[in-house]
């Protein structure tokens, strides 16, 4: 049962305490820094931008497609479409195959997680490197990222100092300096024999043909100008119509992701080098669609403007106690619980909505504004007809709507609850709440009844 | 103006003082109020996904409130999704979207539609505020509420140092993951530092509740929950 196996994930994950201190530092460092990087008149400005300017891409995407395939291969950039992730992987695969590539750097790509590109990879013989130093670490550890925008926040320091002396063969220190060094040092000789690297995309500039990489350690810049060879793996709804668009998506992006007004390094890839320029003789962009399109033209259809910013993982009341493996999908938090059931149509994807307090701060803190809350409760409506609930409640719900609609009824109905709760944990699913809080006993009589003895009631004219 | 009062079946259930002290208040100010007869907003069914069971409340509440000046409910959670359900199942009618709107949580109806700003109170005790979360983020309210609380003369009040927070209530959602709603609560409450306040106030029922029932679990040490509600009746405010 699906309802099952997230719940026992999340119980698990609930129950380490060291993740929920690491992520809740983490999400907490992220939130405060975008509070203070921006006035909040100007954070709203900003994305009252972004929103508009990611609303009308994502209305335009058809055309933006078109028109980035002639731009980027004027530029001499082979674009290639994949309908889905299985195709997407291919392609990679193809090119790497042409080019008897045997080594693989890679910078960080949540389209190349959603496509398991890694695993593709690795089954035909090819050494896959993650460089990013976040998912360099969670490869060490054999795990995904736990997060958008910072893989491996739900790790403490000891760990990751445990898995680079172990990578190394010699003890490292958890210091920042020390773990940083060997990492840099490990990279570097890595960047320096890869004859391949793949790339993820913030935006795909339709007018212009190129690609646009937003990072912070520079990995992005070898990861594309060192190997002979550059594919960036890139959902089509990354797609903007101009550089204009990207400015207005990019003032907010780095503020949201990290409390930065501009990230260390945004690298805007025109294209192959020529004789005689540094960087790589072949540049490829995948357009992956992988359940993309359908979402167009529908009621999510804003989703599709999310700029992975992580803004509402950080600021999320269920994501601080799990991290994001208890969500069981590549994209985790409210986005993920969104975004997952609109890609996938498996049952296990369907469940994710209900992974929600449905608080809603989630939809005040997105800069493109997306309905994060409403979508929640709309995909658990669509969870439930087709056939994905929690046991036995259309059942109760059933029952409890020919109880209590008519509110005539609803007066004897509440007698009768009152006896039921007085029984204590006579109901299966009371008992999950009664387990940890004491409910206080219904009160006797009605309040209609307390509110015409006091006379606070004017009868109706 | 005449108010009609949405109880809230949690208010009838649970909270029956929060229920009163909302009357009280409002007829302090001069309203007369009226008690149409009611149910539940539909709520739970609505966000468990069983919309088709979640319709009919929303078409009970627009039988028995239809043409009201204002109505007016002790919780923002059942106000948000009166204003949802109303757009959602009812979204081609004037009426439907007049009474939306006209549907308002207490501190929202004294804060937007009476203009109240740091009413006089009187009212001794050492308080902590929980935000409500359909009121700040569903209803757009913001941390507002806490203005009516500023001008209350004895009333010492503290705030969470994450006052946006979610207590872990979320209906079935403590059901569905209740180690995940348990680990929510306790995280909230231990944000109150030592020395605890006397109080715990919320303008939800649901939150006070999850909060309060946690509280009473863990040896009932710390603060008592208090409606927002209660504490501006007791306080006087609107006198």
């Amino acid at each position: 049962m699906e309802t099952e196996a997230r719940a026992q994930a999340v119980a698990a994950a609930v129950a380490n305490r060291g993740l929920h201190a690491a992520v809740a530092r983490s999400v907490d460092r992220h939130s405060y820094a975008a509070l203070a990087a921006l006035t909040p008149e100007v954070r709203h400005v900003y994305k009252a931008r972004a929103r508009a300017a990611r609303l009308r891409s994502v209305r335009g995407l058809a055309d933006l497609a078109e028109q980035f395939i002639v731009a980027a291969e004027r530029r001499g950039i082979v674009v290639h479409t994949a309908a889905d992730a299985a195709e997407a992987v291919r392609i990679v695969g193809e090119i790497a195959e042409r080019h008897g590539a045997r080594r693989v750097v890679k910078s960080k790509s949540m389209a190349t997680e959603e496509a398991e590109l890694n695993a593709y990879l690795a089954e035909r013989g090819l050494q896959v490197l993650e460089t990013d130093l976040g998912e360099y670490i969670v490869q060490l550890a054999g795990q995904r990222p736990s997060h958008i925008v910072a893989p491996c926040l739900h790790m403490a320091r000891d760990e990751i100092a445990g898995l680079f002396s172990r990578e190394a063969g010699r003890p490292i220190a958890q210091d920042t300096p020390s773990l940083t060094a060997f990492a840099r040092a490990r990279l570097r000789e890595e960047f320096r024999l890869a004859d391949l690297g793949v790339s993820g995309g913030n935006f795909l500039v339709a007018s212009e043909g190129a690609v646009v990489l937003v990072t912070n350690e520079g990995n992005g810049r070898m990861v594309t100008t060192i190997p002979r060879v550059h594919v960036a793996l890139v959902g089509v709804e990354k797609l903007v119509r101009d550089f204009a668009d990207v400015a207005d998506a990019l003032r907010i992006l780095p503020v949201e992701a990290t409390g930065q007004l501009i990230t260390s390094y945004v690298s805007i890839i025109r294209g192959p080098a020529g004789d005689g320029e540094d960087g790589p003789k072949e540049v490829h962009v995948v357009l992956m669609d992988n359940g993309r399109s359908a979402i167009l033209g529908g009621p999510y259809e804003e989703v599709l403007a999310c700029i992975r910013c992580g803004a509402c993982l950080d600021i999320c009341p269920v994501y601080r106690q799990t991290g994001g493996h208890a969500y069981g999908s590549v994209y985790s938090g409210p986005i993920g619980a969104v975004l997952t059931p609109l890609l996938r149509q498996d049952p296990a994807a369907q469940v994710l909505p209900f992974l929600s307090s449905l608080c809603g701060a989630c939809a005040d803190v997105c800069p493109v504004g997306i309905h994060l809350h409403e979508h929640l409760v709309a995909l658990r409506a669509r969870a439930v007809a087709r056939g994905v609930a929690f046991p036995s409640e259309g059942t109760a719900f059933r029952a409890l709507r020919r109880a209590w609609t008519p509110p005539r009824r609803y007066r004897l109905v509440r007698g009768l609850m009152r006896g039921a709760l007085r029984l204590g944990g006579g109901v299966p699913q009371l008992r999950a709440w009664t387990g940890g809080r004491v409910l206080p006993p219904v009160e006797p009589r009605p309040v209609g009844e307390l509110l015409r003895r006091e006379g606070l009631i004017d009868e109706e004219r | 103006m005449r108010i009609r009062l949405f109880t809230t079946c949690l208010g009838d259930l649970f909270a029956q003082e929060a229920v009163l002290s909302t009357a009280r208040v409002l007829r302090r100010l001069g309203h007369e109020i009226e008690l149409p007869e009611q149910t539940c907003c539909g709520q739970p069914a609505y966000n468990s996904g069983f919309q088709d069971e979640a319709r009919p409340y929303i078409a009970s509440y627009l039988e028995k409130f239809r043409g009201s000046e204002a109505v007016v409910a002790p919780s923002g959670s059942c106000v948000a999704m009166l204003r949802h359900g109303l757009a959602q199942f009812f979204p081609d009618d004037p009426e439907e979207q007049r009474l939306a709107r006209c549907t308002y949580e207490l501190s929202q109806f004294l804060l937007e539609v009476e203009g109240l700003r740091s009413p006089k109170g009187h009212f001794e005790a050492r308080a902590i505020y929980h935000e409500s979360c359909h009121l700040s983020h569903w209803l757009h309210q913001g941390d507002r509420a806490k203005e009516l609380l500023t001008g209350i003369e004895g009333l010492e009040l503290k705030t969470f140092r994450e006052p946006q927070l979610c207590c872990g209530f979320g209906g079935t959602f403590a059901i569905h993951f209740p180690e995940l709603s348990l680990a929510m609560a306790d995280e909230k409450l231990a944000d109150i530092e030592d020395p605890a306040p006397d109080l715990l106030i919320a303008s939800d029922q649901g939150c006070l509740l999850q909060l309060g029932g946690r509280l009473a679990a863990r040896g009932g040490k710390g603060p008592k929950p208090m409606h927002l509600n209660v504490l501006l009746d007791r306080a006087g405010v609107g006198k």
